[in-house]
């Protein structure tokens, strides 16, 4: 057997190990909405911790954050910076979600959201958001698993069909078992990716330079020495802007607690406990980033031009001799950071286009049973509405994505007034969220009409500079809501 | 649907971060955590991070850049860990009190 066939079974095994370790919480859960959607509300810690940090970490972690560590340096600091301060919100909001949840029946962020303000409109919003901001998401998980399936199997398998196997997998198992199958293998994958990172990180330094800090003393005493100075550079390779990094590392971290199937995986936790306790761990798993960035500055003096350098990954795995078999288990890693994403943004999409898009525009057609046959088939159609711009697609995509994390930061105020400010009213909150939307959209796609002196900072900032005012003042000129019905959001 | 206008009065129009039940100790804890919180913040951003954004010298064979927000994930993991570990001696105390814990039922809205 040829080394990529090894290889490329190896990644085989993985995915079939996946896909039992997926159905098998298919048996247990129950019937329900509340059991496809949100595993009972009764989600212990060891599933929420990998949940959180798997879907998190997506083929981006191996594929992008490497490349932006070989061709732009510190910059690729920015993501770990983030995240640090980024899932804090959610010990917070968080419990009270959860709470919320197993009063009213919640699965969703929208439906919260709807509740608080008694206004549609905030749902309707925000399932078009997540819908926007979820299918480049999913479709660039496919592109990133057909990527590597592709690359293992020297070309025989298409990028296309490397797509169609991984996700034809993942589509199943959340059919089948809902979030919990998403929980189950997440937790596998999660582990498994871990190790993963940590080897590779540690292995190419050593191997190249005869260590990390041998790695970095020769990069510091290089021409390269330049991309290690934060903020880093841009994809051009001119210096990276320190209004561009703030701003970015503020935008990222306020929107990052507010993902849709991040945040709704509040309902599926067991108590408070365990989900401020997974909060707290949280860093734990983010520090495996730093191998992950190991891996991208190892290729800066060893192997340099590669070109795009989200490839360097691979392009590394092909130079230095690896046995077949460490080769076939780093790509099933990528498999599985790409899978533990999509899988969650797949379950989410599905359930907030249903629960949130469908369910309030057309109220009280659809009884539970019906429902979650709707959820069921919106995962199929949402896998090959994702499949298709896999076939299609172009770079608009990461465009989309971008302008989709700008998008979500705008749900932060909204969220922040709904707990924390009572007198916020429906009316405050659909002025303030379309407001944000448009100025994101509109600087993201004409960066020229930022403000003389402002052109670096994020898009997104100028959106909450928009969203804030607005969510206030009409908030305050609108009539109050019932205070028995608020009391139940900020006592909670 | 119709907000209540004999309910306005009884809406405060500030905010409102805690319940009337939530002791004083809590109340500082918290507090005291976002306000580290915003610190740690600040250290990833201008004008502070640009003090510690220089490739050398190297820190634990790391460039002082990455070492800097490192740094401050450390700090934010402890100062979470501080935070929990309060609100839980202090859920704890509660319990102790009232001699019941809040314990969950399974939820479910479709019968």
């Amino acid at each position: 057997m040829d080394s990529g066939t090894t290889a490329l079974v190896i990644c085989g095994l993985y995915l079939l190990a996946t896909f039992i370790m997926g159905i098998l919480p298919g048996f247990r859960v129950s019937k329900s909405v509340a059991g496809y959607v949100a595993a009972d509300r009764g989600m212990g810690f060891l599933v929420l911790y990998f949940v959180l940090g798997a879907s998190i970490f997506s083929s981006f972690a191996f594929l992008g954050a490497p490349g932006w560590a070989y061709s732009r340096g510190a910059s690729a600091f920015y993501i770990i910076a983030y995240g640090v301060i980024g899932m804090v919100p959610l010990y917070f909001f968080g419990p009270r979600a959860r709470r919320l949840g197993e009063r009213y029946g919640f699965v969703t962020q929208a439906e919260l959201l709807t509740h608080r303000f008694e206004n549609r409109g905030v749902s309707i919003i925000l399932a078009l958001l997540s819908i926007g901001a979820f299918i480049p998401y999913l479709t660039i998980q496919m592109k990133g698993a057909g990527y590597i399936l592709s690359t293992v199997s020297g070309g025989r398998i298409s990028e296309a069909l490397g797509a169609a196997v991984t996700y034809g997998v993942v589509m199943v198992y959340v059919l089948f078992s809902g979030v919990l199958g998403v929980g189950w293998t997440n937790t596998f994958q999660g582990a498994f990716m871990m190790v993963v990172a940590w080897f590779l990180g540690l292995y190419l330094p050593t191997k190249l330079y005869g260590g990390v800090g041998a790695m970095f003393e020769q990069l510091a005493a290089s021409s390269h020495a330049a991309m290690l100075e934060a903020p880093g550079l841009l994809a051009d390779g001119s210096q990276w802007s320190w209004a561009g990094f703030s701003s970015a590392v503020l935008i990222s971290a306020v929107g990052f607690s507010m993902w849709p199937h991040l945040f709704m995986k509040s309902y599926a936790a067991k108590s408070d406990r365990v989900l401020r306790l997974t909060v707290v761990l949280y860093p734990t798993f983010q520090i495996f980033l730093v191998p992950i960035l190991l891996i991208g500055f190892s290729g800066v003096i060893a192997y340099p031009g590669v070109e795009p350098a989200d490839t360097i990954l691979p392009f590394l795995l092909t130079q230095i001799e690896l046995s077949p078999l460490l080769i076939g288990l780093v790509c099933a890693g990528t498999l599985a950071a790409s899978m533990s994403s999509g899988d969650s943004i797949l379950h989410a999409a599905a359930s907030i286009l249903v629960r949130d898009g469908i369910d309030k525009a057309a109220p009280g057609k659809l009884a539970g049973a019906r429902e979650q046959l709707l959820i069921r088939l919106f995962v199929v159609v949402l896998s090959l509405v994702s499949f298709y711009f896999v076939l299609v697609s172009s770079v608009s995509l990461v465009d989309l994505l971008l302008a989709a994390y700008g998008g979500v930061a705008q749900i932060f105020p909204v969220m922040l007034a709904a707990f924390y400010w009572p007198r916020a009213t429906g009316k405050g909150a659909v002025a303030g969220l379309l407001a944000g939307l448009v100025v994101n959209v509109l600087f993201l796609r004409h960066p020229e009409l930022k403000p003389a002196g402002f052109e670096h900072v994020h898009e997104g900032v100028f959106g909450l500079l928009a969203n804030i005012p607005l969510l206030v003042g009409v908030s305050l000129l609108d009539r109050p809501q019932d205070a028995d019905h608020i009391r139940e959001f900020v006592e909670t | 649907m119709k907000p209540h206008a004999e309910e306005q009065g009884r809406i405060p129009r500030g905010l409102r971060f805690f319940s009337e039940n939530v002791p004083v100790t809590t109340r500082r804890r918290r507090f005291l955590f976002v306000l580290v919180w915003c610190g740690i913040s600040a250290m990833m951003m201008w004008p502070i991070y640009p003090l510690m954004s220089g490739a050398t010298p190297l820190v634990l064979g790391l460039p002082r850049s990455l070492a800097w927000v490192l740094v401050a994930m450390v700090l934010m993991f402890g100062s979470l860990l501080w935070l929990f570990l309060g609100d839980e001696a202090e859920a704890k105390r509660r319990e102790a009190r009232a001699g019941q814990g809040g314990s969950k039922t399974g939820g479910g809205d479709d019968g």
